[in-house]
């Protein structure tokens, strides 16, 4: 351990024995040299009267030099000792300076800064240090306090005063307070003060000193930490909101009416939510790693299956309403199915599978349809008596109509003629709804159809003077078709176009080959589609506004039946419209042909 | 002249007001009309008449039998056989029309679809193929 400056002084100093004597020397000098004195003038009077009054001033000169001996031996003996003892003063001076100096390098070296400020005169001492601290050169500096005041930061400077007050008062111990101070380049630095307060003797204080330390290191690592703590702190609350979040969802499917499963991409389940399992009858401990297969029956179509592997091994989000899944106790149901499956990447993660019991909905779906088809099939007797008992009268056998009866007659037939259609139109329907209706594919020669279709249209298209051009040559020569349904598709286009297209108007029909797949196009410049109705084309029963005026004719039912037909021979249907600029159908079906389909009825 | 002997039409058909037509439609054409509602009274007829030269049936009748039993008679009947069949009906099935051409009925008309002359001028130009074919 270093020793305090000023033990090390007295130390020394305790070394040597205080020397004595100083005093009595002090003390008898002068009264020796008085004594003297008064011996010189009393032997100057008193010896002449004597028989030695001739050596009276030799006398006077023995006592006067005994006296200054005596003063001289005195003065000798004491002295050196006193010189001797200065010498050793010195050394402890210098050693407590000595000491002094090393608490200055020391708190030079610290880098911490040394102030005192006296309260009395308000007058600062800021070490070199300490000035160097705050950029202001390197020498030690007096100041006002105010100047102090100045340099910290506003926010802190309320802190400083309070605490620097409270101890001054001696409500604390030690006046210690971190705070910010400005240097002279305007930077600010958190510096960390200290100090305790010198009192007076009557307890006041009178001065306040202590050091100060550059803590923006230390700072600036404690802002990075709370950064960080922040960051992590934000990032756990992210991750708090993202569990439950999860949990949200977790609830959510879990609760949901919709039987959900999620399988692996090689088919083994790994989540079943409650009404998966009520709906299917496994737990999901029997559910759980199996393969949702154990789910199919035998009364699914199996090209369901492939249509939807196909769709989902590509990625894409599969739904039916096509397949019957078969329950852990054996009974079946009719299933909604979707299919979506979940990728990261190009890497399929996982199959969610959304499933639900329509059983009743088919049910009623196919008691509505069997109606329809029951209704119509019912309704074509009595139409059939008014086509030919009309017919009959219209034949003259019975006896010649006047003109007027002829053409009441007339509106008969041709009313019922157009119940006729609609019949045929509703029955159509209601066996694709059924999924009745047969294709029975066979070799046909599409142009031929399309050509008969046309002819069957050449009254209204002379009536109309409309043109038709005619686009077959890349048509194939043969394609296998269901010659009925494929003379419903050209019936349908082509009917419409003569329909809705004005006199004088233009009609282009096209059969082709195109991106591999057979081609069919059917265009006009007609009344066309207006925009807002183009989502509803293919709907039941739907006509478009701007020819309901013009034509009230036609059921609402021909798009229906061949977007149907298309598309369950594995075809494409779409359209381009514009009001008053025309109509483009196009269809793309397989090469390879209509497949074949049995079925209760034919579309007539 | 061929032309001028009556032809005989066996007609079977239920429905009263259909078959009423279908009698008169005929006889304005030169037919004798023989109407019955079932299966078995058509294969009476067969029996009683001396001859049949063309059969109308339609596919439901009253009885329990169909149009399908009585063309499945007729042609395991060696005369009955080559009797041309036009079957009329608004509600034969695919399944069943598939059945009446398989048996080798002469052609299958749905009645709301087609004009009463339209079928007689077909059932005509049938029977003078056959009568060609005879001669």
């Amino acid at each position: 351990m270093e020793q305090d400056p000023i033990h090390e002084g007295k130390r020394i100093l305790s070394e040597g024995k205080p020397p004595h004597g100083g005093m009595l020397l002090l003390i008898l000098v002068p009264i020796i040299l008085l004594a003297g004195a008064l011996l010189s003038g009393w032997l100057t009077y008193w010896l002449p009267g004597t028989n030695l009054s001739g050596y009276t001033p030799w006398l006077v000169t023995a006592a006067a030099l005994a006296e200054g001996v005596l003063v001289w031996m005195m003065v000798f003996s004491i002295l050196p000792l006193y010189i001797k003892y200065g010498a050793k003063a010195n050394d402890a001076i210098i050693a407590t300076i000595k000491g002094q100096e090393r608490y200055i390098d020391a708190l030079t070296g610290s880098g911490l800064g040394f102030w005192e400020y006296d309260l009395v005169s308000g007058k600062v001492f800021f070490s070199a240090t300490m000035v160097a601290m705050l950029g202001y050169g390197d020498h030690d500096a007096g100041g006002d306090i105010d100047f102090w005041y100045q340099n910290v930061h506003p926010d802190d400077l309320e802190g400083v005063k309070r605490t620097m007050q409270y101890h001054l008062e001696q409500r604390t111990r030690t006046y210690a307070i971190d705070y910010r101070m400005r240097r002279a380049n305007g930077e600010y630095l958190w510096v960390s003060d200290s100090g305790r307060a010198i009192l007076d003797e009557a307890g006041k204080s009178i001065r306040l000193a202590g050091v100060t330390q550059d803590i923006s290191n230390v700072m600036r690592v404690q802002e990075v930490l709370e950064a960080r703590t922040n960051e992590l702190e934000t990032a756990k609350t992210k991750i708090e909101e993202e569990v439950q979040n999860a949990r949200k969802f977790q609830k959510a499917v879990d609760s949901s009416t919709e039987a959900v499963s999620i399988t692996t991409p090689d088919g083994a389940i790994i989540y079943v939510n409650p009404a998966w399992t009520i709906l299917n009858g496994y737990s999901e401990a029997e559910a759980l790693g199996r393969n949702p297969r154990m789910l199919k029956s035998e009364q699914s179509p199996t090209e369901v299956f492939a249509a939807m592997w196909e769709k989902i091994t590509a990625g894409y989000a599969f739904h039916t309403e096509e397949i019957i899944n078969k329950r852990k106790d054996g009974t079946v149901y009719h299933a909604e199915l979707s299919i979506f499956p979940i990728s990261e990447g190009s890497q399929t993660l996982f199959y969610v599978s959304l499933c639900q019991d329509i059983s009743q909905r088919k049910e009623v779906d196919k008691a509505k349809t069997e109606f329809v088809s029951l209704a119509s099939h019912q309704l074509r007797t009595p139409l059939s008596a008014i086509r030919w008992y009309s017919e009959m009268l219209l034949s003259k056998y019975v006896g010649e109509l006047n003109e007027k009866q002829r053409q009441y007659v007339k509106e008969i037939y041709q009313g019922n003629l157009r119940m006729v259609d609609l019949v045929n139109a509703l029955l159509n329907v209601s066996r694709l709804d059924l999924g009745t209706f047969a294709i029975e594919p066979e070799e046909v020669n599409l142009v031929e159809i399309c050509e008969s279709v046309l002819s069957e249209l050449t009254p209204q298209i002379t009536e109309k003077n409309q043109t038709v051009e005619r686009i077959f040559s890349t048509a194939p020569q043969t394609y296998i078709a269901d010659p009925k349904l494929i003379r419903i598709v050209f019936q349908n286009f082509l009917s419409n176009s003569v329909k809705y297209t004005q006199v004088g108007g233009y009609i282009v029909a096209e059969i082709g080959i195109r991106e591999n797949n057979l081609y069919i196009r059917v265009s006009d410049n007609g009344y066309g589609i207006p925009k807002g109705q183009h989502g509803k084309i293919f709907e039941k029963l739907f006509r478009a506004d701007n020819v309901r005026q013009k034509d009230t004719e036609g059921t609402g039912l021909g798009m229906y039946i061949v977007k149907a037909i298309v598309e369950s021979s594995g075809g494409r249907i779409w359209f381009e419209s514009e009001e008053n600029k025309g109509t483009t159908f196009h269809v793309l079906m397989p090469l390879s042909g209509m497949p074949k389909k049995t079925g209760a009825k034919g579309l007539a | 002249m061929e032309e001028t002997k009556e032809r005989t039409i066996l007609v079977l058909e239920d429905e009263r007001q259909l078959a009423k037509a279908v009698r008169e439609a005929f006889s304005e054409r030169g037919f004798e009309p023989i109407i019955v509602s079932t299966v078995s009274d058509g294969i009476k007829q067969l029996e009683n008449l001396k001859h049949v030269d063309v059969i109308w049936l339609d596919h439901y009748l009253l009885g329990t039998e169909n149009g399908l039993d009585f063309v499945v008679k007729l042609k395991n009947h060696p005369v009955w056989k080559n009797i041309p069949i036009f079957v009329v009906s608004n509600t034969a099935s695919t399944t069943n029309i598939r059945s009446y051409i398989q048996l080798g009925i002469t052609n299958y008309y749905t009645k709301a679809d087609y004009d009463i002359s339209q079928i007689i001028n077909d059932i005509e130009y049938a029977l003078r193929q056959t009568n060609a074919i005879i001669e």
